[in-house]
């Protein structure tokens, strides 16, 4: 697809979803069922990331479309749909996980070890455990940048930060994800010297 | 923002280099950021090592199984009242109502006997007359993220309605008094919402209620 046809696209599916925003504001449910389909795939995977439990993210992601029902109002379209809806995604994640009400929980279990090769699970497994040691706001900042593939702008809108802390907090967090990896790497390497 | 290209720097690039990785980055910086990775051999570790990061995300495997969408379970939700949200009974959200009030109080007389506090004398109400009271306040300790910096943790105290009553209590921890609120359960849930909501604050909780007696 030309990039102007995916921009059009793109222009396109923001004026439906402010439509359907407005509707919501004015608590038309069909409105908030119509919004429910388009994201809940995408807050569930997002969501899922954090919990690894199905029946937390469902509650996450429930808690999520409540806040929209509720808040819809507070629209005001100075931003994407998608970023204000990820922008409540995102508080609802920091609240619980500082609140402990989510634990960041461990990715790989031993049978889903069992299906990847030994290679896949050393390099993913050293990046998620790096991932997990991160303080709670570079955790969801490196989610928001390399899972849903936010521009810096996005990420400060989404967080409601400044510009210059998100770049910040991935500075950080690039740094120990970095140490991470050097890490992983030094087994393989003395044993590839043997 | 885009950066003048005149002044980019080893520093200012190497913040970009997540967005380089994501491929969001405007075209003008995507460029200058493609010259700079051509002579340095740190920020290309770092996009390598960004790579090696963006790729494990994007290929966590198993993806999870998405359950179908329950609309019904949300559309039921909008009719409950807020504390049925929460999913606890009518009286067992009475009954924590009567005991976080207690409690508060009881925490607060603790503090009192441990602390001098010349400032602000008070005197306690029953909570049950407390509730009737428009003008207490709520002591909060609010723990801030260990990257913030003072002038962030400033702005954030601020942004907050924290602008009186600080204290340090140690480390990144400080204790604040919220002025004047109502005597509501709901409010003050809704308040420790909004403050943990923060992206600079890790914790929040209440300490204390204040309930002046003319």
């Amino acid at each position: 697809m030309l990039k102007s046809q995916q921009t059009l696209q793109d222009s396109n599916q923001q004026l439906a979803e402010r439509e359907l925003l407005e509707r919501v504001a004015d608590h038309d449910r069909e409105a908030l069922t119509h919004l429910y389909e388009q994201y809940h795939e995408r807050l569930f995977r997002f969501v899922f990331r954090l919990t690894r439990s199905h029946a937390q993210t469902e509650e996450v992601v429930n808690d999520i479309m409540l806040a929209v029902w509720r808040g819809a109002g507070n629209y005001r379209g100075d931003s994407k749909p998608s970023t204000w809806i990820f922008g409540i995604a995102y508080r609802q994640a920091l609240k619980r996980l500082s609140r402990k009400q989510l634990s960041i929980a461990p990715r790989m279990d031993v049978e889903q070890i069992a299906d990847n090769s030994v290679h896949t699970i050393d390099q993913e497994d050293w990046v998620q455990r790096g991932l997990d040691a991160l303080p709670t706001t570079q955790r969801l900042a490196v989610e928001l940048v390399f899972y849903l593939g936010l521009t810096y702008e996005e990420v400060a809108a989404v967080t409601e930060c400044p510009v210059n802390t998100v770049k910040t907090r991935m500075f950080h967090a690039r740094r120990k994800l970095k140490e991470q990896l050097e890490i992983a790497a030094e087994p393989a390497s003395s044993g590839d010297s043997e | 923002m885009t950066l003048p290209l005149s002044e980019s720097t080893h520093d200012s690039l190497i913040e970009l280099l997540p967005w380089y990785v994501n491929g969001t980055l405007p075209a003008d910086e995507q460029r200058a950021v493609e010259e700079h990775l051509v002579g340095c051999a740190e920020c290309r570790g770092d996009v390598d090592a960004l790579s090696r990061v963006s790729h494990a995300i994007h290929n966590d495997s198993p993806a999870p199984l998405v359950p179908p969408m329950r609309a019904e379970n949300l559309l039921d939700a909008l009719d409950e009242p807020e504390h049925k949200l929460l999913g606890f009974p009518n009286w067992l959200m009475y009954a924590a109502a009567a005991s976080v009030a207690i409690a508060l109080v009881t925490i607060w007389v603790n503090l009192q006997s441990e602390t001098t506090s010349a400032e602000s004398p008070v005197m306690f109400e029953t909570a049950t007359s407390a509730a009737a009271d428009e003008s207490i306040s709520y002591v909060v300790e609010i723990t801030f993220a260990a990257e913030t910096t003072a002038d962030g943790r400033d702005a954030s105290l601020t942004t907050i309605g924290a602008v009186g009553g600080i204290s340090h209590v140690g480390g990144e921890t400080y204790r604040v008094t919220l002025t004047p609120a109502p005597a509501s359960l709901a409010y003050l849930e809704q308040r420790i919402d909004e403050i943990e909501a923060h992206p600079q604050i890790s914790s929040a909780r209440v300490v204390a209620v204040q309930l002046p007696v003319d």
